[in-house]
């Protein structure tokens, strides 16, 4: 609903060309006042390098239903080893939102680690899916855990959170999570951490390129141990030295 | 050692034969043969498109017929039912008569008169059908009285209790194929009359049997010739609507006045049509003058002596006279009083006695408010008879249910709506306005609105693009989350319940960035992507499980030569004889790719084949398209709002299309999309200030534009059938358009923006005419539905 407001206080105010703009609560136009309104968006025929290239948009004045992944995927471009500011809930935000919101995004990008690893780790090199060789995980993805190689495991994975994510009965809107669905949370992050875990272990030049390039890992880590409780200390197997970044 | 000896002969007198020059000229006459080849085959498939518009065009006006058949049997059911009811009253009154026979007690019987038939009509509400066929063998005694008191003038009088006789004999409802054999029909005597009612039963049941099997499409354009006969059918039905509210009877009857279109067929029915026409806010008020009309001058005949109500005076404060002007001025719409004026060159009304009538509705009225909802409540307002509502307050009434109507055909898909051309029509709450509107909507076809079946949640990020199968509901979408997911939508239609959850058969992971194009063809997904490849994909087998192991062979090739992001992906829909994958990029050029080699056969920049580069590039592309009509044309839109033609043998510049006339030098000016029609010699462009334009090619000038949506226009589809099209924009709405008309039939709200992204994109399933896809910045794709048999 408030997204069909805001398209009608748009239109308006672009009708008018308004100098109006000001009184206008339309925080896009806030932003740009005597200016000609931003547009933000990636038109077709767009370069590569001007990608997603428009002046930053305030947190408060994103008011769109996608505004906490807009604000989340801003503070990544800004800065990606930036952990503590990107990972850290605003003031006034549900965080349950800010959770699902950064759990969806560390999705999307352990596709990079997914591609990457998917040239490497086929059955034949890593038949189960181990990160030390103290336990093997089940793949949780089917109807019965069963085993799984290694790059099944980490594709079903995350495929399987992708799905429960989106799933219409446990998250019907991205604007508030029901408290009863809170608990997928850590059982997402308990399972993504095995993914990062079997890298470090077996694929480490893949691990540490990922990393190098996204600083997902300290993200990630930051995330669910020191931000939200997610995942237990005691989880965590892989060393210290793996995050390029020291946040403490 | 072949070309000496033809160099040698070649003095002596023969054509100069040289090898390379009879092989070029084979090779000339077989491409010469390949195209024509070429050129047939489009030949044919543009017959096959026309020929089964055609037929489309024909079941669609069958079904009309058959729908207007239906109304007709409806509305004769319903004449039956009020006319039962009248004698019903004719008989109470008679009996009062009877009892009150000294004129100096004027009064008394009317008000009891009234009484009875407010009780008649609340008895009536509560059983209805069964009910009737006890009264009207109740009555029978009544009707000779009738038929003595009748004038012998009147034929009409005549007609109903031969109706009546009818349908105690033969118990069936009357079924007439058209109005006139409909006419006839309730003048026929007992035995014919069954006799004939059987036939046209028979008649009518193979036709809803043709009318219930699948149908192809409608055209708009069909319906709308068809116009003026539709249009006289909603009258008919609205008029079918509005008594049966004013009785306020909320069963499933189509109670009374119908009979006023049966009886009086065809005059009243022209009438009828020229002013319903105007809006259907209208019709109502008509309805209600006729409806004052025609009862009342029956009743006149029975009790002549009642001329003078001192009740109806007391109401309208109107001289008791015979002529139907004096009952004018209560009315206001002057429309309604030409409509009454027109009906009393028929037998004349009796004004006293009418006025009862209005006065026993009234009663009604207020009855029934209690009963029936909000909506009924403000439509009976309406229709009720003209006295009661003071003129401005009626007007009033009558503005207000104007404006909702519109309102509602802007929104469109309401349930008690059903549409015929353009045109929405309401039928105010009743039930049966109901069920008709399903009867209609289901014929409706092409005009049958779309609603929101499915929402596909899976990608994690906007959703940029959208390919369906060629021939398979599956669906291929492409993502800024980096990933291509197919989708397969085989269960549409085949299970009732909608589904909720709904995983995606595979997911594509290759692209290093966001995938702005996807383009499915034969069993082969292409990509393309922010990372400057075009990627080519296995569609897995549809007996692959979710979750299934890993295969690296679902790869198949990545097509690399491409500089920066990849905008469009297109491959050629001649397949089999072109194997040719376009592909747009940000770096300036198409490329065309062989999609058996995988090799690169040629790159196109702005101004044609790259070799011949002498200028600057000025503009990246942003789409490209087949001409159909031409296939070995291909279109282009370029950020700077100029569309061009290349032709892919050449690789020259074809044709340049005027497209260019807001372009500001910005790429808010820009086109976002080109498409360009299966049949005809069209094209369509989305352009990002807002208009959509449309080109004919053989003139190569823009026929139209019009400023299509409140912001950017990104996407275009044209409906399989080639006579609507479905846009969508930043404004987060589709549209749908008629193509001839250039007329938006429908509106639908469906994505959230994600900072100034909206729809980016809207696709019609090429062979299956229900089903419409939609993607945008919410990370969503939802399909839409019509309701057809797929």
């Amino acid at each position: 609903m408030t997204e069909v407001e805001e398209n009608n206080t748009n239109t308006k105010s672009e009708e008018n060309n308004s100098p109006t703009s000001t009184e206008n609560n339309n925080n896009n136009n806030n932003n740009n006042n005597n200016k000609e309104k931003v547009i933000r968006r990636n038109r077709p025929g767009t370069k590569a390098e001007q990608w997603g290239n428009w002046p930053e948009l305030s947190f408060e004045n994103m008011n769109s239903t996608c505004a906490v992944q807009q604000y989340i995927q801003l503070l990544i471009k800004r800065n990606p080893e930036d952990i503590k500011t990107i990972v850290t809930c605003p003031e006034g935000q549900d965080p349950n939102v800010w959770q699902y919101e950064h759990l969806r995004l560390i999705c999307l990008e352990l596709n990079p680690l997914l591609i990457m690893l998917s040239k490497e780790c086929n059955p034949d090199v890593c038949d189960t899916m181990k990160a030390t060789d103290d336990a093997e995980f089940f793949c949780a993805a089917h109807p019965k855990a069963q085993p799984c190689s290694a790059i099944d495991y980490s594709i079903h994975t995350v495929d399987g959170s992708i799905s429960l994510l989106n799933c219409h009965a446990f998250f019907p809107t991205r604007v508030s999570i029901q408290p009863t669905s809170l608990k997928h949370f850590s059982n997402i992050a308990r399972r993504l951490y095995r993914i990062f875990a079997h890298a470090w272990f077996h694929h480490r030049e893949v691990f540490v390129e990922f990393e190098q390039q996204t600083h997902l890992y300290a993200r990630f880590l930051y995330f669910s141990t020191k931000a939200f409780n997610l995942i237990s200390p005691k989880v965590v197997i892989i060393p210290n030295e793996a995050c390029d970044i020291n946040f403490d | 050692m072949a070309s000496d000896i033809f160099q040698q002969t070649s003095p002596n007198g023969y054509a100069n034969y040289s090898f390379p020059g009879v092989l070029h000229y084979l090779q000339m006459e077989w491409r010469k043969f390949e195209k024509e080849k070429t050129e047939w085959e489009i030949e044919k498939t543009d017959l096959k498109t026309r020929l089964s518009f055609l037929e489309g065009e024909r079941r669609g006006i069958e079904n009309l017929k058959v729908d207007l058949l239906r109304r007709i049997k409806m509305l004769e059911y319903a004449l039956r039912q009020e006319r039962i009811k009248y004698l019903q009253l004719q008989q109470k009154i008679n009996n009062n008569e009877v009892n009150t026979t000294s004129p100096t007690d004027k009064s008394s019987p009317i008000i009891n008169d009234n009484d009875v038939t407010a009780r008649d009509v609340t008895l009536d509400k509560q059983d209805k059908p069964e009910s009737t066929e006890m009264k009207s063998d109740s009555l029978s005694p009544n009707q000779n009285l009738l038929n003595k008191l009748g004038n012998k003038d009147q034929p009409v009088l005549k007609s109903i209790s031969s109706i009546k006789n009818e349908d105690s004999n033969s118990n069936s409802i009357n079924l007439s194929p058209t109005p006139m054999s409909g006419n006839n029909l309730l003048l026929y005597s007992k035995g014919c009359g069954t006799l004939r009612s059987r036939e046209i039963l028979k008649a009518y049941l193979l036709e809803i049997g043709y009318w219930n099997s699948p149908g192809g499409s409608n055209s708009i354009g069909e319906i709308r010739g068809l116009k003026h006969s539709t249009d006289s059918t909603s009258g008919l039905s609205s008029l079918a609507g509005n008594n049966t509210l004013q009785k306020s009877l909320k069963t499933t009857q189509y109670t009374p006045i119908n009979k006023d279109k049966s009886l009086k067929p065809i005059g009243l029915n022209q009438n009828n049509s020229s002013s319903v026409n105007n809006t259907s806010g209208s019709s109502p008020s008509n309805n209600g003058g006729i409806n004052g009309n025609n009862n009342p001058y029956l009743k006149r005949k029975m009790n002549p002596k009642r001329k003078e109500a001192p009740l109806s005076k007391l109401l309208y404060k109107a001289p008791d006279d015979n002529e139907k002007e004096e009952l004018s001025p209560p009315n206001d719409n002057t429309e309604t009083n030409k409509e009454v004026n027109k009906n009393t060159n028929q037998p004349v009304a009796e004004v006293n006695i009418e006025e009862n009538k209005n006065n026993v509705n009234t009663t009604n009225n207020t009855s029934s408010n209690t009963t029936t909802n909000n909506n009924n409540q403000e439509e009976n307002v309406l229709f009720q008879p003209e006295g009661v509502i003071p003129s401005k307050q009626l007007n009033k009434v009558l503005k207000a249910s104007k404006m909702k109507d519109k309102k509602r055909s802007i929104k469109g898909a309401k349930k008690d709506s059903f549409t015929f051309g353009n045109e929405i029509y309401n039928f105010d709450g009743e039930e049966m306005g109901e069920s008709l509107a399903k009867s209609g909507s289901k014929q409706g076809d092409e005009n049958k609105l779309w609603k929101p079946k499915l929402t596909l949640k899976n990608h994690l990020d906007t959703v940029r693009s959208l390919s369906f199968h060629h021939s398979d509901k599956l669906l291929l979408s492409g993502s800024d989350d980096g990933t291509a997911k197919l989708w397969n939508l085989e269960f549409l239609g085949n299970s009732k319940k909608s589904m909720i959850d709904i995983d995606p058969a595979y997911t594509y992971r290759g692209h290093q960035g966001p995938v702005l194009s996807v383009d499915i063809s034969n069993d082969v997904c292409y990509t393309g992507s922010l990372d400057s490849t075009v990627r080519s994909w296995k569609v897995p087998p549809k007996t692959l499980e979710l979750y299934s192991k890993y295969d690296p062979n679902i790869k198949q090739h990545t097509f690399e030569g491409h500089t920066d992001a990849v905008w469009c992906v297109k491959s050629h829909p001649l397949r089999d004889q072109y194997h040719l994958l376009a592909s747009a990029s940000s770096d300036g050029t198409i490329k065309l790719w062989d999609t058996e080699s995988y090799d690169l056969k040629s790159t196109l920049d702005y101004n044609g084949l790259l070799s011949d580069r002498t200028k600057d590039i000025e503009a990246n592309p942003t789409y490209i398209d087949w001409l159909n009509i031409d296939l070995s044309k291909i279109i282009a839109s370029y950020q700077n709002s100029v569309v061009k033609l290349f032709d892919i043998e050449t690789g020259s510049e074809y044709m340049k299309l005027p497209s260019a006339e807001t372009y500001d030098n910005t790429p808010q000016t820009q086109i976002n999309q080109v498409i360009s029609h299966p049949t005809m010699p069209l094209i369509i462009t989305a352009h990002e200030d807002r208009y959509i334009r449309f080109f004919d090619i053989k003139s190569g000038e823009c026929i139209n534009s019009m400023t299509a949506h409140l912001d950017g226009v990104t996407s275009l589809s044209i409906h399989p059938s080639g006579i609507s099209f479905a846009s969508g924009g930043h404004d987060s709405s589709i549209r749908i358009w008629e193509i001839t008309s250039k007329t938006c039939i429908q509106e639908m709200s469906s994505h959230r923006k994600k900072f100034d992204e909206g729809v980016w994109c809207v696709k019609y399933h090429p062979s299956l005419s229900n089903i419409l896809a939609s993607c945008g910045g919410d990370s969503t794709c939802k399909i839409y539905s019509n309701d057809q048999p797929c």
